[in-house]
């Protein structure tokens, strides 16, 4: 026969366990709230952070956005004035200095040729280009009828490549070679017109 | 507080500790957590959108101080021509009184004498695009002149001397006579106008503002 007593009430009782339910309960209690705490805690913080860090942003995007419609109508006016710049220098740096050109045409000019006209005129090519158009008209007078023409032939080559010319010329043509026929002309007087044809100039 | 010793009352007490905690947490979690981190996110894609603004418009400020620089050196260039070798308009408008001094001071100056004949105002000179406001035409007289090709050529140089912003067109050379050392030399001489005359003070204005220190009031 067995024989059970209890000698304590059952509220009295306590778990062999190293866990009670109860002591998980008294730590849940405390550990549980804390967790939620600082996890609001942290978002409360990084909320007071990010909001501050928004501002100061905002207050130098402000400041930065006033510079940039400066800057903005600054370029626009910076594109202005160096294009005028640029017609200012296309203006001088497009055109050619005739004085040389003369000096350096009646260096290469033959004692049996005279230039009688010399005409220059220019003409623009894709709105900015200046070409220059040399026409001389002259009267050369060889020995032989052939010697008028082949030192006309020669005059218009060598412009091309005299000093003065050199690198300047794109063209150069005998465009009429004709026998003098004005009264005081000899037998093998000719007349002609050279036309020069100047390389295109956009510096 | 001491709980109950009666068992299903302390489980009752518990179950409803319990509940409680519960719906604390949720009450937390949904009206305060949540929206924090939902605010917080906006924020934080507000911070990249501003600092990817920020970034764009500080690269364009610091283009500031260097296109300035740029400005003013372009605009000083301007300012000098404009000052010195653009011709400008006098009694309302007249051009001729000032290209004839220029005239004057190349005849003195060379010792020849020019005849000039047929002003006339070109359309705007080619080259870079401006604005047709800021653009830039031409005021061309036709000259004369007689005299030796040594003349001629100390005539140009002269002019180029005096203005080298004077271009000389259309340059026609024929001898006179039987004297080849005589020519008879025509030629259009041209300056540089502004199309609208006032842009040479709105130019000076804008060099003396662009040198201005940045702050000061006007």
């Amino acid at each position: 026969m067995n024989l059970r007593v209890d000698l304590i009430f059952e509220s009295e009782q306590r778990s062999a366990s190293v866990f009670s339910p109860k002591s998980l309960m008294r730590i849940a209690i405390v550990v549980v709230p804390a967790i939620i705490l600082l996890g609001a805690g942290t978002a409360v913080w990084k909320m007071v952070a990010l909001r501050t860090e928004c501002r100061n942003l905002e207050g130098r995007l402000e400041v930065t956005q006033n510079l940039k419609s400066d800057a903005k109508e600054l370029s626009e006016t910076l594109v202005i004035n160096e294009n005028i710049q640029k017609k200012l220098n296309w203006w001088i740096k497009s055109e050619i200095n005739w004085s040389t050109q003369m000096l350096a045409l009646q260096r290469i000019v033959p004692s049996t040729i005279q230039i009688t006209t010399m005409q220059i005129t220019e003409s623009f090519k894709k709105g900015s280009s200046r070409i220059y158009l040399m026409k001389l008209k002259g009267k050369s007078r060889g020995a032989t009828a052939a010697d008028s023409e082949a030192d006309v032939q020669r005059l218009a080559r060598q412009i091309k490549s005299a000093d003065g010319f050199k690198g300047m010329i794109g063209k150069t043509q005998v465009k009429k070679f004709n026998k003098d026929t004005s009264a005081r002309a000899e037998k093998n007087d000719r007349i002609f017109l050279i036309e020069c044809t100047y390389k295109p100039r956009n510096p | 507080m001491k709980l109950p010793d009666d068992k299903a009352e302390r489980t009752k007490i518990l179950m409803l500790g319990g509940i409680g905690v519960v719906a604390t947490i949720y009450v937390l979690v949904q009206y305060a957590i949540i929206p924090l981190n939902k605010s917080n996110k906006i924020n934080t894609q507000r911070i990249t959108e501003i600092t990817g603004i920020l970034e764009q418009s500080e690269r364009d400020v610091a283009m500031l101080t260097k296109n300035s620089g740029r400005n003013i050196k372009a605009l000083e260039k301007i300012v000098r021509i404009s000052k010195n070798h653009v011709l400008h308009p006098s009694l309302g408008g007249n051009y001729s009184l000032n290209a004839a001094t220029t005239l004057e001071d190349i005849e003195r100056k060379s010792k020849m004498e020019l005849g000039a004949s047929g002003a006339s105002v070109s359309a705007n000179i080619p080259g870079a695009s401006i604005p047709a406001g800021s653009d830039l035409k031409s005021y061309s007289v036709r000259l004369s002149f007689s005299g030796s090709l040594k003349e001629l050529t100390d005539t140009l140089n002269t002019i180029k001397k005096i203005n080298p912003y004077l271009g000389i067109k259309n340059l026609t050379i024929s001898a006179v006579g039987k004297t080849p050392e005589k020519h008879a030399a025509s030629f259009t001489l041209s300056w540089l106008i502004w199309r609208k005359p006032e842009m040479r003070q709105l130019i000076e204005k804008q060099l003396l503002k662009e040198k201005k220190p940045k702050g000061v009031d006007k």
